[in-house]
């Protein structure tokens, strides 16, 4: 098969198949390449479902990132069967229920992302583009942050991550990584009722992290996923129920501290980590935002950015 | 002022190991040495500006930079609070 075919070209068959092979299933995620390997039928269910559209990659091309979901051995295929999520041989996380598998494969990529993505300051944020100009919003779990993002990619923003912010240690630029939208208990619900185009797979119930479900990205966005974006804004938002929207200016210095705080490999970078963050702080304007709606956020927002930009 | 503080000088614990960016809301200290960042105010700022290069005298720092500071005792006082904190130390 061609290396610009795309999942969706897989049958079922095919593609549980490729997900058994010894290489994994080759597929494009931005710039990298991973292989996935996989017994567990959730998870072939997951990527068909939400990796539709994401290019296959040669089985000749370099496999950047080899990971494995597995079912466990033993009495636990049959009885309340577990998925083992596996990297180059380690095995970064504990067993989880088998339902939970496609979710597992989620979190462990972005793991992997993380922790082995070089040549990238890496923050804990959601990532979109317009006109050109990068929006990286950076929160902790629970800010509402992946809510935001999946509105915004549905309202024609192009989506870069919803998980990761990659800013180049050389040129400063974000490095687009779209993959699916991780979207959490009312959230999900939320999303569906947003547009009839947003596909929603597979739901993981009673995960560490409640209910857990996630979004397909725009198929816009996995066609521009080379292309790297200048930095513009830089926003830390804060959901609250039934509160007001408030956006308020943030100053270099709070901004760059708050990146810190959000970032995962800023300290392993040392000085190299401290001038890339300085750089992408002066390179974008920052804002802390409080809100009870994407109804209000929104077109704030975006009118921030369109006079901005 | 008493003479002995005005003469005293003071000094960064490992200058080399220090990196610092400036923007109007304050400082943004990073120490390579003990992979620290903080966040200062802009005249603590600009009392690192002057030690990175050379331990000095609270005048010496007031000098490089009037704006920053409303008189010497300002000077002398934060340099006593960055102390106080293992910032900066006497360098004699």
């Amino acid at each position: 098969m061609a290396s610009s075919s795309r999942i969706s070209d897989l049958t079922d068959t095919e593609l549980a198949a490729r997900l058994r092979s010894p290489a994994g299933l080759r597929i494009r995620l931005g710039s990298f390449v991973a292989g996935i390997r996989s017994d567990i039928r959730p998870v072939a269910r997951g990527i068909s479902a939400l990796y539709a559209d994401f290019p296959l990659a040669g089985h000749d091309e370099f496999c950047d990132f080899p990971v494995e979901l597995s079912g466990s051995g033993g009495i636990r295929r049959v009885i309340r069967p577990q998925a083992i999520f596996r990297f180059e041989g380690m095995q970064p996380f504990k067993p989880l229920p088998g339902e939970q598998a496609f979710a597992m494969l989620e979190w462990g990529l972005n793991w992997v992302f993380t922790n082995h993505a070089q040549h990238s300051l890496i923050i804990h944020a959601a990532v979109l583009e317009r006109d050109g100009a990068g929006l990286i919003m950076a929160a902790p779990p629970g800010s509402g942050k992946s809510t935001l993002c999946a509105g915004l990619a549905l309202r024609g923003w192009r989506l870069l991550s919803d998980e990761l912010a990659m800013v180049g240690l050389d040129d400063g630029l974000l490095t687009p990584l779209p993959r699916p939208i991780s979207l959490k208990n009312q959230s999900i619900d939320l999303v569906r009722k947003l547009s009839p185009d947003a596909v929603i797979g597979p739901i993981a119930y009673d995960t560490a992290k409640g209910t857990v479900a996630h979004m397909r990205p725009p198929r816009a966005s996995l066609n521009e996923a080379l292309l790297k974006v200048q930095p513009r804004w830089i926003l830390f938002p804060k959901f609250g129920i039934d509160s007001p929207c408030e956006i308020e200016a943030t100053g270099k210095a709070q901004t760059f501290m708050q990146l810190v705080n959000n970032s995962f490999n800023y300290p392993r970078l040392g000085t190299t980590g401290f001038e890339a963050m300085g750089r992408l702080v002066d390179a974008c304007d920052g804002y802390t935002a409080r809100y009870g709606s994407l109804d209000q956020i929104v077109p704030e927002l975006e009118s921030i950015c369109s006079r901005s930009s | 002022m008493a003479a002995d503080s005005e003469e005293r000088r003071w000094a960064l614990k490992s200058p080399e190991a220090i990196s610092v960016r400036h923007w109007p809301d304050g400082s943004v200290v990073y120490d390579a040495r003990e992979s620290f960042t903080w966040m200062l105010s802009p005249q603590a700022g600009a009392v690192i500006d002057v030690l990175k290069l050379d331990p000095a005298p609270a005048s010496v720092i007031h000098a490089a930079h009037p704006e920053a500071f409303s008189d010497l005792q300002e000077v002398a006082d934060l340099l006593s609070n960055l102390s106080d904190h293992g910032i900066v130390h006497s360098a004699q």
